[in-house]
């Protein structure tokens, strides 16, 4: 099943002459992690971006084609390209979370980072809360390093641990979609080796998108890869498929590192 | 480590060991047949080594999948070549298992089996026990047991080595005498032999699995 199904979709930044994506259909299936791999400037954040529409932080994008989203209660598919209303944008950004490359807490205490969203989604009551922001860090696998100091301030963690609170941060408002972009690459290999777990954990109740140029992350960890090059999609298939047998020449030439 | 490669190996390791019982059956049923000839105990052991090509694709391309997907380093690169080596060892004694039953079978009724049995019987035994030692191996962690048991599986292989020499020397012997029955003894020797070449394929199972826990360098 998908969550979400990408159609004929175009992207062009604002002032510029030609589109950075051009006419992509890409289906993200539901509890899977699909990665996005290419060479530099060939779309693929560009593209992950678009999942929740937070180029419109900035005017002037020209969209063309469907990003389908899954509406859970209805069953029922709707066009995020036809969001307009600046609340439409903050449900859909709860609905579809973001991870960037480098951490980004807020200058608060590790609690009131996670309990961010959820005051925003409206939820006051202390314990409630409280067992919220508990829960997204046991699912974020932080719990055990942060319990005893909730109220001290999020900027004291390590690099590792700051990404598992945007982590958890982005759990606790239970989104439908989860979008990576570059997540481990400011990483040691032993914070790497802890998000890459967790975000095979987190597989089982939310579906992901992830953008890595590391291709062996992309392997590990993914169900489904797609390939872009020049804001094509050159080529999309499970991912033992694309690392095994791809079918287009360009595909296999990037991944046994001949380009890119 | 990532449960998904944890789960991928674990299910190659598990394949491996399962071909790796039966192979051991059919040895211990062979074991059972040798006495009497008795053809429908061998045929038994036949059944049991069934399918083994395709069981052994099916890891191969498992290994494949691993490498492609997981690029191993370390101990972990070293299990998984281990692994691959071992399949094809292990396909390669079930081969072996096949051609012993059938050169058997063809010319037992044929010679004096009580007297080759002398030494095949106990060469048969220390190889089921080689071969069952180092299936046995593959589930065990522990670096010390590890190279316990695989002193104890090249000592079953040297006997077996020892045991065939023996046959060897009284088959030869025995077929001077008899010009007219030399191709039956000689077929009767090519098939122990296979037996002999299980236990080898035994301690290079052995080696492999000593080779995961303390690397080094592979010898064949």
């Amino acid at each position: 099943m998908l969550v979400m199904n990408i159609e004929k979709f175009s992207f062009t930044y604002p002032g510029a002459e030609a589109p950075s994506l051009k006419n992509i259909t890409l289906p993200i299936e539901k509890n899977k992690i699909t990665s996005l791999i290419g060479p530099s400037g060939c779309g693929k954040s560009t593209l992950l971006r678009s999942m929740n529409r937070i180029h419109d932080l900035y005017p002037g994008n020209t969209y063309d084609g469907k990003i389908n989203l899954l509406n859970e209660t209805t069953g029922e598919y709707d066009n995020i390209l036809a969001i307009k209303k600046e609340n439409d944008f903050i449900q859909l950004r709860q609905k579809v979370g973001m991870i960037f490359q480098k951490p980004t807490p807020f200058p608060m205490s590790i609690f009131d980072n996670v309990a961010y969203g959820l005051k925003i989604d409206g939820i006051k009551n202390k314990s409630e809360l409280s067992d919220r922001v508990e829960a997204a860090l046991k699912g974020s696998a932080l719990w055990n390093e942060v319990s005893d100091r909730l109220g001290k301030s999020a900027m004291g963690l390590s690099g590792g641990q700051q990404q598992r609170l945007c982590i958890a941060r982005a759990v606790a408002v239970k989104p439908e979609v989860l979008l990576f972009d570059e997540p481990t690459s400011a990483l040691d290999p032993i914070s790497t080796a802890a998000i890459e777990e967790l975000i095979v954990e987190l597989r089982n109740d939310i579906s992901i998108a992830i953008v890595t140029h590391n291709m062996q992350q992309a392997s590990r960890i993914s169900d489904y890869t797609a390939f872009m090059y020049l804001g094509d999609l050159i080529e999309f298939d499970k991912t033992e498929n694309i690392f095994l047998n791809p079918k287009e020449q360009q595909t296999e030439d990037y991944i046994t590192g001949r380009f890119g | 480590m990532l449960p998904t490669f944890k789960t991928n190996l674990n299910e190659v390791k598990e394949k491996i060991t399962s071909i790796g019982e039966d192979l051991v059956k059919a040895n211990e049923l062979i074991l059972k047949a040798l006495n009497d000839c008795d053809q429908k105990v061998f045929s038994e052991a036949r059944n049991s080594i069934k399918n083994i090509t395709s069981r052994t694709d099916e890891i191969d391309n498992a290994i494949i999948k691993i490498l492609a997907l997981y690029t191993p380093e370390a101990k972990d690169l070293r299990r998984v070549v281990a692994y691959f080596k071992i399949t094809n060892e292990i396909a390669r004694a079930c081969s072996n298992t096949r051609s012993f039953i059938r050169g058997f079978t063809d010319v037992c009724g044929d010679l004096d089996v009580e007297t080759i049995n002398e030494y095949t019987l106990p060469m048969q035994s220390s190889t089921v026990k080689a071969i069952k030692t180092s299936i046995t191996m593959i589930n065990i962690e522990d670096a010390d047991e590890l190279q316990e048991m695989y002193e104890e599986v090249l000592i079953e292989e040297n006997k077996a080595d020892d045991l065939y020499e023996m046959i060897e020397r009284k088959l030869v012997s025995e077929a001077e005498s008899c010009v007219q029955g030399f191709e039956k003894y000689h077929k009767m020797l090519k098939a122990l032999r296979k037996s002999e070449k299980i236990a080898g394929r035994a301690i290079s199972v052995a080696n492999l699995l000593v080779y995961i826990k303390l690397g080094g360098t592979i010898h064949n």
